[in-house]
């Protein structure tokens, strides 16, 4: 079987297949020479970007809920290329990626877009709002999207997805890095966005292109100032390390950095059967959706006890809960390992020998349950994944607290009143969501702040016109005169 | 062509072979590698199935392997496979167990990896590395082996004194055997040849590489030359433990133990003496050693300048012809400079032959040196693999394949022979190398498998700190 994955440029879509690229899991795939097609990936002028304010943001809006319509998986042929792709390339399950390309049509629902557009308000976005200042001069501020190189994360068809909104409601120009774990869903947005409106200018604004990342000879031609205003980054410090050799007065880097979840469970839990059951349900599902895969899952829950025997055991018997909810979640939700990582293997078989200091419920690729008797946190907590969770004891919440970094995006807390009490102090310790248990995978970061950031508004240039006559603002030169 | 003298020879090397592996070690390279492949791996399957079958009861770690993997019984080598160990196993334990120096807790985690008895091992008293390594050294049969690698976390490996020895033996072999240049035996003389022995390493400490010991118990006091390096265990582990959490920021510099932290001037003095020490030896073995008869174990890299350093002073023939010089390692992943070996051969002014390059790792109890085609031949004592550098499946056992090495070492008597490496090897399976030698061979050139995964981006992680190796909390 040969994968093809071919430039989409500027609402053009190239196929000169020249270059074969290693895969995962020894497959390979062939592309166009990115070197080749980059006066075509890059804008030839900043007055290609005119015909994206020749148009409202109704226009963009219906634009964008129309395009939702075309997302059906069933009757669209590129997102079937996409998913035929992601059995082969992703690291996870066909199943989930499916499941998470029909979640997609959701970013286009009137709705959403308009809240989206909320968090940078409409006045912004669709023309100069006006602002009058205590001296008399009048402010007309005007949020732009700007030439954008984004090099996304690849764990789902998410990001792509988020990125073509982003991208269009705030009319800039996208140029995106297709991951090498999720080779089809960009190409597939951009070639269905061809299919509903060849030459509307929001088509032409979306990108997609594969190279290598650390390709410096691409590299250092793309980040340059005058085919780049800005990168918007995800992903861990080796992918920003090189990128952020291409920095520099002119370009501005947006980073969202990789982070881990964690889960808080109060004494509470522990009271009764229903609570551990409830909490339990929960739990799994923050730890398994996506495969725990994401940012969103949690990967170390800590458990507030008094440390007893007795409190122990009941943890244990909570433990083997969790583990039995994971194996119940459904299919298109969270699914059994497909490869796993041996060392990560030896990792949590290490720990099952100790069986005086931890107690380990499967470790296999059903996921695992790793309860640390002693209280604590395993070595390679923020490595945690096949569905596997690390559930700590701790006897205070200082104890946990010093496990908290601004590292840590989410933490999901049982039962509802820890939540509040928790909130302000965690902030503080870095972390950047707090939520109900069992609602991680809910984050909607379109709409709400993505890891600490207003990212839509992060995203625009914000470029202010003023006017300093209509209320004959005071200047330097009226005074003397 | 064999001749029938050569043939009963093989006969018996195959017979003493399956009796005890480590017989192999009185048979001349020829008969070993004499043996037809085909028979070498019903000997070795056998003698591999033993181990197995005795390791899932008395090792803890196979035991939990096998039963996670369903194996029972070793009918094929890919059976081996899934009771491997890696680079993570001898780190498995939990960091606050040697940070907090609950050294009772490291002995039972040790004693899940061999088969080595340390029921008896009280290291209620141990404090810091050094403490646990004697207490296991006069309580057990463990001479504890200890390494720090990149990523930080230390590694212990239970050797057991018998396995040493047997180490010892195989490396001793590995070049006192030599023969001159009309054929006379060259092989070092106890009791009367005092050759030092040339190691840029540490002389002491967990780390430090046994043989030394054996060297100066057999050629006497002072003949070895290792003057490099962490020599305590501790400072390892906490230059290692540096490294780590300057990686990780905020999230690594938590979990590092204060008391430990506070001999963190020790070892930046001991990184910045390392080029001193390291000129120092540089400076003996142009002048000091000019001429001599020496050993001297080392990288290509070091051995190269060292020549060039020869050669700059237009010197030539720079040591006794019989020398032995070791080397391995390749030229920090860089291709070798063309010649390089013609040139070190002038410099140095050996027999042919006596620049040897070796391959071998700490996890495996086995050496192997290029012939003169270039090509390592595998020992009969491991049985190896080449398996897919992602899904680290076994690749057929056929042709040429490249792919992660991994080994089933039948020397091992109380640890675990099945280890999964690091290392990216080209094999080749059925195919006589050019040098006469029958069986297996891994092309010269190995490196380190590179994950394919360097622009796989995920949002799930921890960032980490931008400051280089130990710089960070070397500077705090």
């Amino acid at each position: 079987m040969k994968y093809q994955v071919p430039i989409v440029a500027r609402g053009e879509v190239i196929e000169d297949y020249e270059v074969t690229c290693e895969g995962r899991y020894g497959a390979s795939f062939e592309c166009p020479d990115p070197n080749k097609y980059l006066s075509k990936i890059v804008l030839p002028s900043r007055r290609e970007m005119e015909a994206l304010y020749q148009i409202s943001l109704d226009d963009v809006v219906d634009y964008l809920v129309e395009f939702g319509k075309h997302l059906d998986v069933d009757s669209n042929p590129h997102l079937q290329w996409a998913l035929e792709l992601s059995r082969v390339f992703n690291d996870v399950s066909s199943d989930l990626v499916e499941k998470a390309l029909r979640v997609n049509q959701g970013f286009c629902r009137r709705e959403m877009l308009e809240a989206m557009i909320d968090t940078v308000g409409r006045e912004h976005l669709d023309g100069w709002a006006p602002y009058e200042r205590a001296n008399g001069r009048i402010a007309h501020i005007h949020a732009f999207g700007v030439p954008t190189a984004h090099v996304i994360a690849g764990n789902g068809p998410a990001p792509a997805m988020m990125t073509f909104v982003r991208n269009a409601l705030i009319r800039g120009y996208a140029m995106v890095k297709i991951p090498s774990n999720e080779l089809g869903t960009a190409v597939a947005i951009a070639r269905t966005a061809i299919d509903m409106a060849p030459d509307h200018p929001l088509t032409k604004s979306f990108s997609t292109v594969y190279w290598r990342g650390g390709d410096e000879k691409f590299e250092t031609s793309l980040y340059h100032p005058k085919h780049v205003e800005r990168i918007v980054a995800w992903g861990g410090f080796e992918s920003i390390k090189h990128i952020a050799k291409y920095v520099r007065p002119g370009i501005d880097l947006m980073a969202f950095d990789p982070k881990i979840s964690r889960s808080v469970l109060g004494e509470q839990t522990f009271s009764s059967e229903d609570s551990m059951r409830e909490a339990a349900v929960r739990l799994a599902d923050d730890v398994g959706n996506g495969n725990q895969n994401g940012c969103t899952n949690s990967r170390v829950t800590y458990a507030l006890c008094d440390m007893s025997d007795d409190a122990l055991e009941r943890i244990k018997l909570f433990g083997q809960m969790v583990f039995d909810e994971i194996q119940k979640l459904p299919e298109e939700i969270s699914s059994e390992a497909i490869h796993m990582d041996p060392t990560f293997v030896s990792k949590v078989d290490s720990l099952s020998l100790l069986d005086d200091e931890y107690h380990v419920i499967g470790g296999d690729k059903r996921g695992g349950v790793i309860v640390s008797l002693l209280g604590d946190q395993v070595d390679f907590a923020d490595e945690l994944r096949y569905r596997t969770i690390n559930i700590v004891p701790v006897p205070d919440f200082d104890t946990m607290l010093r496990y908290f970094t601004r590292d840590v995006q989410t933490v999901g807390v049982y039962p509802e009143s820890l939540r509040d009490e928790l909130r302000t102090i965690m902030a503080l310790h870095g972390v950047q969501r707090i939520t109900s248990l069992g609602y991680m995978r809910e984050y909607n970061a379109s709409i709400d702040p993505h890891d600490g950031n207003e990212a839509l508004r992060k995203m625009c240039t914000w470029v202010v016109s003023e006017d300093c006559m209509t209320n004959y603002a005071p200047a330097l030169w009226r005074e003397t005169a | 062509m064999s001749s029938s003298h050569d043939q009963d020879a093989t006969e018996q090397f195959k017979r003493r072979f399956a009796e005890n592996p480590l017989s192999y070690l009185d048979f001349p390279a020829e008969v070993i590698f004499s043996v037809e492949p085909g028979e070498l791996d019903v000997i070795r399957l056998s003698l591999a199935g033993e181990k197995f079958a005795r390791a899932k009861d008395s090792i803890g770690m196979v035991g939990r392997m096998a039963a996670q993997n369903g194996i029972t019984e070793i009918r094929d080598f890919n059976d081996l496979l899934p009771v491997c160990y890696n680079q993570e196993t001898f780190k498995g334990y939990p960091q606050a167990w040697l940070e907090s120096g609950d050294f009772q807790r490291m002995t039972k985690w040790l004693g899940k990896l061999c088969a080595a008895d340390l029921s008896g091992v009280d290291a209620s008293s141990c404090e810091l590395i050094e403490d646990w390594i004697r207490v296991l050294k006069e309580q057990s049969d463990v001479d504890l082996m200890m390494s720090a690698g990149a990523e930080g976390k230390a590694s212990f490996l239970p050797r057991t004194r018998q396995e040493w020895d047997m180490l010892m033996q195989v490396t001793y072999a590995g070049f006192n055997r030599s023969v001159g240049p009309s054929g006379e035996s060259i092989a070092l003389r106890p009791g009367v040849d005092k050759v030092p022995l040339i190691y840029p390493g540490a002389r002491h400490g967990a780390r430090s590489w046994r043989f030394m010991d054996f060297y100066e118990e057999k050629f006497g006091e002072g003949t070895v030359d290792a003057p490099l390096g962490y020599v305590d265990a501790d400072l390892v582990s906490l230059a290692g433990r540096i490294r780590e959490a300057s990686r990780k920021g905020e999230a690594g510099s938590l979990q590092i133990n204060p008391k430990l932290l506070e001999r963190k001037e020790e070892v930046a003095r001991s990184n910045a003496e390392l080029p001193g020490q390291f000129m120092g030896l540089m400076d003996r073995m142009i002048n000091k050693y000019r001429g001599e008869r020496i050993i001297f174990y080392g990288s290509m890299k070091m051995i190269y300048s060292l020549a060039q350093q020869f050669r700059e002073r237009g010197i030539k023939g720079a040591y006794s012809p019989d020398s032995f010089i070791m080397c391995g390692g390749g030229f920090d992943g860089q291709e070798p400079p063309p010649n390089w070996k013609a040139e070190v051969m002038d410099a140095l002014g050996l027999y042919e032959g006596q620049l040897r390059v070796g391959y071998g790792m700490q996890e495996g109890m086995w050496a192997m040196q290029a012939c003169d085609q270039d090509k390592y031949h595998v020992p009969p004592t491991i049985i190896p693999f080449v398996l897919d550098e992602e899904t680290d499946e076994p690749l057929p056992r056929t042709g040429r394949q490249t792919g992660r090495f991994a080994f089933f070492d039948l020397l091992p008597t109380t640890s675990w022979g099945g280890y999964i490496t690091s290392d990216q090897v080209t094999m080749t399976f059925d195919e006589s190398c050019a040098c006469g030698r029958k069986g297996i061979y891994i092309e010269t050139a190995i490196s380190k498998v590179v994950s394919r995964t360097d622009d796989k981006i995920g949002c799930a992680g921890t960032s980490s700190a931008v400051e280089e190796a130990s710089e960070y909390l070397l500077k705090a």
